[in-house]
């Protein structure tokens, strides 16, 4: 969805580098490993997909392509989704269909010298060797790990075949490498166990897997080849060697895409691209402004934790934001550059502070003409302080929170608050909500309602508040703010759902991220160089007793 | 952090302007030592024609288009023929290019002047309306003749004061190309401009205030909402060449802003439109024609009424060279001649015909005519270019 | 069973409820012998068109007023009653100029082709989407794209890659047909079938995946391991796909070589040029049923219509613009004539493809037809409301006989979803406000 912002050079970081890959140690693929553990398979998402094409072949590779959509899971981070999706027919017609586009510019005369490599003795005929020589060198990036020699042997036998009847050996090449494109081992992340030597008859993840849960966790992409090679030699699996390559990752300017990633999946942003208001009520809601709202917000975001290594609970107060031109006609303040993001601080007597008085969270959780502090309050409860809220009742009267004629919606809401079936929950999610209202549908302040002025008091949890700031300042200091971004790290770093054992490492994660002083790097660290990230169940189950067993626990809806 | 102090600068200005954000504000803009600066954006700017009923605006009918204005000059027997369904091929001919055609291969809408003795380019015959939106530019009451005016009849206004000029709306209002459609251009001018209001006191009684006008600089243009409607509150950088630049003093009488004239302003054009050939082959008579790149307006006022929406709305009433209007409207060569089946000519003799000011020293005749639109701004911010 | 149903399988696999319905859900599918796929011979290829008419509608009188199935025909859309369930209407999809100057009769169409406002001068900003249709789809037959203007204007062509280059269109029925029915035709049903070398080689490389199966397979829990079937199961259906274009396609029953039409300059006069349609139509159906081309780019007037009526020398272009409304009936009476006739041609138009049988259905059934004009009311020169009509199933993949009504929503979600329906892989369309990644999801199945 965002456009990656790295200075990292994106041609190919490994390949050309056929020494590398001689050096590896080959491993092998599952080669030995005895069914065992629930090791996890997880679909690359379609950033992930993207990112990794980039890394590998280089950024002007250019695709389109719907894949099957990631479900986002009740209460989780979308995605979480993608342990739980598959292709279907339709979306592997995709993959095929992109990987081949993918190919064919692999093996065009552009690209050929860098990508491929090597070239035939003649072009209409097979040549094993330099084929082997790329879908081995081609296959260790999108794989993730070295292939063993029967598995490059599959793809340069398919090549040699594809040649044969095409009598074209760029063909042919591209032929297998659409292949490889579309093949499970590159569109499932799937775990690799092997023996613990540490605790005998336990499994733990292999290096490379370890490899690729960091890099898609901290980057957002595949691992690149320094990190191949820490697990190729062994040192990912050695505390000091694991040390070396997470300080790597975390100070790269890639930390970014991570970064992101993570908090645009938290925050739903997924929702922006299907938001629409009625442009008779809030005509500052432009087409630029909604392209430009979620991009505010992680700019916020990554100017104040990645940039300033600053406290995570301050993004809820900060007065500092980025604004276009666009975004300023709904803020209603001058902007200085025509097409530029510019850096704006609001004074301090501003009623804009933190990202829930931003219109990515304003604007997202409000309906197409009017504002709605159930949705905010809701949000906020559920996103930023992972307290779920029960789905409403299904026969609920809402005519009287709809006429929007006349008063405040506070009033309008009293109806749901005291309607028994109705108050359990809007006493949660309401009183926050409305602490919002002096921002309209679109983001805008406003002082009051209907003529009617805006009353912005009540009580989070115990702290009270007046007014947007005010707020801010209570969510920041809410004990559940810490906790829960913890939760959601974990959950991006594993990307799937956790299951009940893992609530007491939550609880210390979060009280880790306490001590650490809520630095989002630190909290990082200590997922990334954690036993919980890397953790393979015990104990294994066999492959016969995985068919006959029933679904576990954590696939069950 | 140095962009940020730049920037915190700006902020302090916005928030000293929004400081009291429940009071209601006029404009976007800043305040100092003398007085708040409220800009807005003026995305409508019409042609200030009023439309009332047609028999009595236009009893004897439209204007004559083109191929009208060639049956009219037929004897009853040449035009009977024409019309005969076998000879339409001869009639399309005679009138998409005989007609529009001068002996030196030039055409009505390219070179109107030389048809001004043409009797088939009569002027039009001008709407009958007593009504009309505009000024009283002359300060006459009756319309006679001054030093820097011609005679010419008044209107009752529509705007305010009581007796007013638009030529431009006697001269056109009944043709078919502008009455016939029933609508008026949102925006007269193309490209939306600027007015910042300066100095302002009081918004309802100030003495002294300042009007000035803006086009915006090359290459912006502003945001339309969903519904096509201007966005309030988007910023602007005001252009850089000083020619489409212009103020004026100004006074707030009981909430509506009067402004002295502006003796000459000029806007620019839409980037499509600027100064320049049209695409025509090389050789041809309309390769000579040259498109004005901007709007000329002489001695023009305001007067402008602030709204509850923090909006303002008004007319802007001027005197247009005529050369002007009908380089930066007509002209289009054969084209809008044969296809629009308009009679440049006849529009610009008509332009001649009512034109009120500005009296060339040498024959008397005058230059220009009065015209207003009226207009409707938004809150706008406006930065300086660099 | 219908495709519905097969959606709701797939639901229920991705809610991880069940294990082992592989192998029957691969069966249903391919039994399916709705329109996806030919009884026996390869799938019928699914083409594309566009259909334009100049200036417009009156819209009080062509958009219908319900949305949704069923939609009531006003008295201009009427002649396509016939089809009605075929033909979807469009209504509240805008030209967005992002402040550029709206060019008369240039910028609705070419910001509807190319999803961007022209600038001064109207020149093409980008590739025209029926351009990239053709590059999806229009190759591997004689012709990447057909483009013909019924009207006497050789310049009369909407299409092209950007940066100037325009298609070139033929206005003359006789010269079509030798073009197409002259040198260089060989009858598809005469020819002997050579299957495509480079299918064959796609099919192959296939096998690769599935000898990593077993391997893959053995590591996985059991949840993990359906989610692994179902992803073989549809690469099994790409193999079937595969297997259906090596063999020899069904004869083409439909193509017969036509005779060559009478020799006729037309220019623009309604009658001939309605008449020049009706053959070019013709002509253009039998190329696609003898699989000529599968991209066609028909316009039946011009912008800024030159359409005169016999006898008279006043376009429809100067009617629009000076013919005044009668106040009895609220339209201009002379510049509709025209409208209802161009609407007529529309109708003639659809009853030539659908008149031709082709597998279980008709031509039109296995094609998407995009039709659409520059403006919504040309005396006003308005490019909001952009009047579109889709025509056709697109053999299947997109649900016909709606009205899709909304409001103040780019132009560009409609050609977006037309290059969807037809199997394009593009996920975006469009720049700055006409920039979209919306299809109309309603309407594709």
């Amino acid at each position: 969805m965002f456009k990656r912002q790295t200075m990292v050079s994106r041609v190919g970081w490994g390949m050309g580098l056929a020494v590398v890959a001689a050096t590896l140690s080959v491993t092998g693929y599952a080669a030995d490993a005895p069914a065992g553990g629930t090791p996890g398979m997880r679909r690359l998402t379609d950033d992930q997909y993207r990112n990794a094409i980039i890394d590998i072949l280089g950024e002007d590779i250019e695709y389109a392509g719907r894949f099957d959509p990631v479900l986002r899971p009740t209460h989780g981070l979308q995605v979480q989704g993608v342990s739980q999706i598959s292709v279907s027919p339709a979306g592997f017609e995709q993959y095929d269909k992109v990987g081949r586009t993918i190919a064919a510019q692999v093996v065009d005369d552009r690209h050929r010298p860098l990508l491929v490599g090597c070239a035939p003795r003649t072009a209409t005929l097979p040549d094993d060797a330099c084929a082997t020589a790329f879908f081995r060198r081609t296959g260790e990036f999108l794989f993730r790990r070295p292939l063993k020699a029967a598995d490059v042997q599959l793809y340069v036998t398919a090549a040699h075949q594809a040649t044969g009847l095409t009598n074209d050996f760029y063909g042919g090449l591209a032929d297998g490498l659409g292949m490889m494109l579309a093949s499970p081992r590159f569109l499932f992340e799937i775990d690799v166990t092997e023996p613990d030597p540490a605790r005998p008859g336990a499994r733990r993840l292999d290096a490379y897997s370890k490899a690729s849960r960091l890099s898609f966790f901290l980057w957002n992409t595949t691992p690149d080849r320094e990190l191949l090679e820490a697990a190729a030699r062994g040192t990912l699996h050695t505390p000091a060697g694991l040390k070396r390559q997470v300080d790597r990752l975390l100070a790269s300017p890639r930390l970014e895409n991570g970064v992101r990633t993570f908090f645009a999946d938290m925050l739903g942003f997924d929702q922006i691209a299907d938001l629409s208001k009625d442009g008779e009520i809030y005509p500052q809601f432009t087409p630029n402004a909604k392209r430009d709202m979620p991009e505010q917000t992680l700019r916020t975001i990554v100017d104040l934790l990645v940039t300033n290594n600053g406290d995570y609970r301050d993004l809820f107060t900060t007065r500092r934001t980025f604004l276009t031109r666009a975004l300023g006609a709904v803020y209603r303040v001058p902007v200085s550059e025509k097409s530029d993001w510019v850096p704006y601080e609001f004074p301090a007597d501003s009623p804009r502070a933190g990202l829930l008085t931003q219109p990515s969270f304003i604007a997202t959780f409000s309906h197409p003409g009017r504002s709605s502090p159930t949705l905010r309050g809701k949000a906020l409860r559920e996103l930023v302080l992972c307290q779920p809220v029960p789905d409403p009742p299904n026969n609920v009267d809402f005519s009287q929170v709809e006429n929007t004629a006349k008063g405040t919606v506070r009033v309008r809401l009293t109806a749901h608050r005291s309607n028994p079936a109705c108050a359990s929950c809007h006493r949660f999610m309401d009183p926050v909500g409305l602490a919002l209202e002096n921002f309209d549908g679109a983001g805008t302040y406003r002082s009051q309602e209907n003529g009617v002025a805006i009353d912005a008091t009540g009580d989070l949890d115990g702290s009270k508040f007046a007014d947007p700031v005010s707020l801010g300042l209570a969510v920041r200091n809410h004990p559940q703010l810490p906790a829960c971004l913890a939760k959601r790290v974990f959950e991006f770093a594993v990307r799937r759902p956790l299951d009940t054992a893992e609530a007491a490492w939550v609880k210390t994660l979060s009280t880790r991220f306490v001590e650490h002083n809520y630095r989002i790097r630190e909290l990082l660290r200590i997922v990334a160089t954690s036993d919980q990230l890397f953790r393979a169940p015990n104990p294994p189950v066999t492959a016969a007793k995985a068919t006959a067993t029933s679904v576990p626990s954590r696939e069950v809806k | 952090m140095k962009p940020m102090a730049r920037v915190l600068g700006l902020c302090l200005l916005a928030a000293l302007a929004f400081g009291a954000m429940g009071i209601r504000t006029y404009g976007a803009g800043s305040a100092d030592g003398a007085g708040t600066t409220r800009a807005f954006l003026v995305g409508k700017a019409d042609m200030g024609f009023h439309y009332g009923t047609f028999e009595a605006d236009c009893p004897q009918g439209f204007e004559l288009t083109l191929e009208e204005s060639y049956l009219a000059s037929l004897t009853p027997a040449q035009r009977e023929w024409m019309l005969r369904p076998e000879n339409a091929f001869e009639y399309g001919h005679a009138w998409k290019n005989e007609h529009l055609a001068d002996a030196a291969g030039g055409n009505v809408c390219s070179n109107p002047k030389s048809f001004k003795d043409d009797p088939r380019r009569r002027p039009y015959r001008g709407v009958a309306s007593a009504v009309s939106y505009g000024l009283n530019l002359d300060g006459t009451s009756d319309g006679r003749a001054t030093p820097k005016t011609c005679a010419h009849q008044k209107f009752v206004g529509l705007n305010g004061e009581p007796v007013v000029d638009n030529q431009l709306y006697r001269a056109s209002g009944c043709s078919k190309l502008n009455r016939g459609t029933g609508l008026q251009s949102e925006q007269y001018f193309e490209r939306s401009f600027l007015i910042e209001l300066r100095g302002v006191d009081d918004i309802l009684n100030d003495a002294q205030v300042e009007v000035a006008v803006y086009s915006l600089a090359d290459g912006e243009s502003a945001l339309k909402s969903a519904t096509g409607s201007d966005v309030a509150y988007q910023t602007f950088t005001i252009t850089a060449n000083p020619r489409w630049r212009a103020q004026a003093t100004a006074r707030i009488v009981d909430g509506v802003v009067m402004s002295d004239p502006i003796p000459v302003m000029h806007l620019s054009r839409a980037g499509g439109f600027a100064a320049g050939r049209g695409n025509y082959a090389p050789g041809s008579p309309e390769r000579n024609f040259v498109f004005a790149g901007e709007f000329e307006l002489r001695d023009v006022r305001f007067r402008l009424t602030f709204q509850p929406d923090g909006s303002i709305t008004g007319v802007m009433a001027n005197y247009r060279p005529i050369d002007n209007i009908y380089l930066s409207e007509y002209a289009g060569g054969r084209g809008t001649a044969s296809i629009a089946n308009n009679d440049c000519a006849a529009e610009y003799n008509t332009l001649a015909r009512f034109a009120d000011a500005y009296p060339d020293p040498a024959t008397g005749e005058c230059t220009a005519i009065s015209a207003a639109q009226n207009i409707a701004g938004v809150p706008a911010f406006v930065v300086q270019p660099k | 069973m219908n495709r519905l149903q097969r959606r709701t399988v797939l639901r229920g696999l991705f809610n991880g409820a069940s294990v082992a319905v592989a192998l029957p859900y691969l069966d249903c599918f391919l039994n399916t012998n709705g329109t996806l796929l030919a009884a026996e011979g390869a799938p019928l290829p699914t083409r594309f068109g566009t259909w334009f008419w100049g200036l417009g509608v009156n819209p009080n009188r062509f958009f219908p007023t319900k949305p949704g199935k069923g939609y009531d025909l006003l008295p201009e859309l009427s002649p396509i009653a016939k089809f009605q369930d075929k033909v979807s209407v469009f209504s509240g999809f805008d030209c967005l100029t992002d402040g550029k100057p709206v060019i008369p009769h240039g910028t609705g169409s070419t910001t509807f082709r190319s999803g961007t406002a022209p600038g001064a001068g109207g020149a093409l900003p980008g590739a025209t989407f029926d351009n990239i249709v053709a590059d999806a789809i229009g190759t591997g037959t004689r012709f990447r794209t057909l483009d013909v203007s019924a009207i006497g204007d050789s310049r009369n062509s909407l299409s092209g890659q950007g940066a100037g280059q325009m298609n070139p269109v033929e206005t003359n029925a006789m010269r079509f047909y030798q073009r197409l029915f002259g040198d260089g035709f060989v009858d598809p049903n005469g020819a002997t079938f050579a299957p495509d070398p480079k299918v064959m080689a796609h099919k192959s490389v296939l096998s690769v995946v599935k000898e990593e199966r077993k391997a893959l397979e053995r590591s996985l829990g059991a949840a993990d391991r359906a989610r692994l079937d179902q992803y073989f199961t549809a690469v099994r259906q790409t193999e079937e796909q595969l297997t259906l274009q090596l063999r020899k396609p069904e004869p083409l029953v439909a193509c017969k070589v036509p005779p060559a039409p009478q020799e006729k300059e037309v220019q623009t006069v309604l009658e001939d040029v309605i008449q020049n349609h009706d053959m070019m139509a013709r002509l253009l159906a039998m190329a696609l049923a003898c699989n000529q081309t599968k991209v066609f780019n028909v316009a039946f007037s011009n912008g800024a219509s030159s359409l005169t009526r016999r006898g008279s020398s006043t376009t429809h272009h100067q009617l629009t613009h000076d013919e005044v409304i009668d106040p009895r009936v609220g339209y201009q009476p002379e510049a509709t004539k025209f409208v209802e006739a161009l609407m007529g041609g529309w109708a003639t138009f659809l009853s030539i493809l659908d008149g031709m049988p082709e597998g279980d259905g008709t031509l039109l059934d296995h094609m998407l037809v995009v039709a659409h004009s520059e403006t919504e009311y040309a005396k006003n020169h308005t490019v909001t409301n952009l009047p579109i009509m889709f025509a056709g199933s697109a053999n299947g993949r997109i649900r016909t006989g709606m009205h899709v009504s909304v409001k103040r929503e780019p132009v560009s979600r409609v050609a977006l979803t037309a290059m969807q329906a037809v199997g394009v892989q593009v996920e975006s369309f469009g720049t700055l406000s006409m920039q979209t990644k919306k299809p109309i999801s309603e309407l594709l199945v």
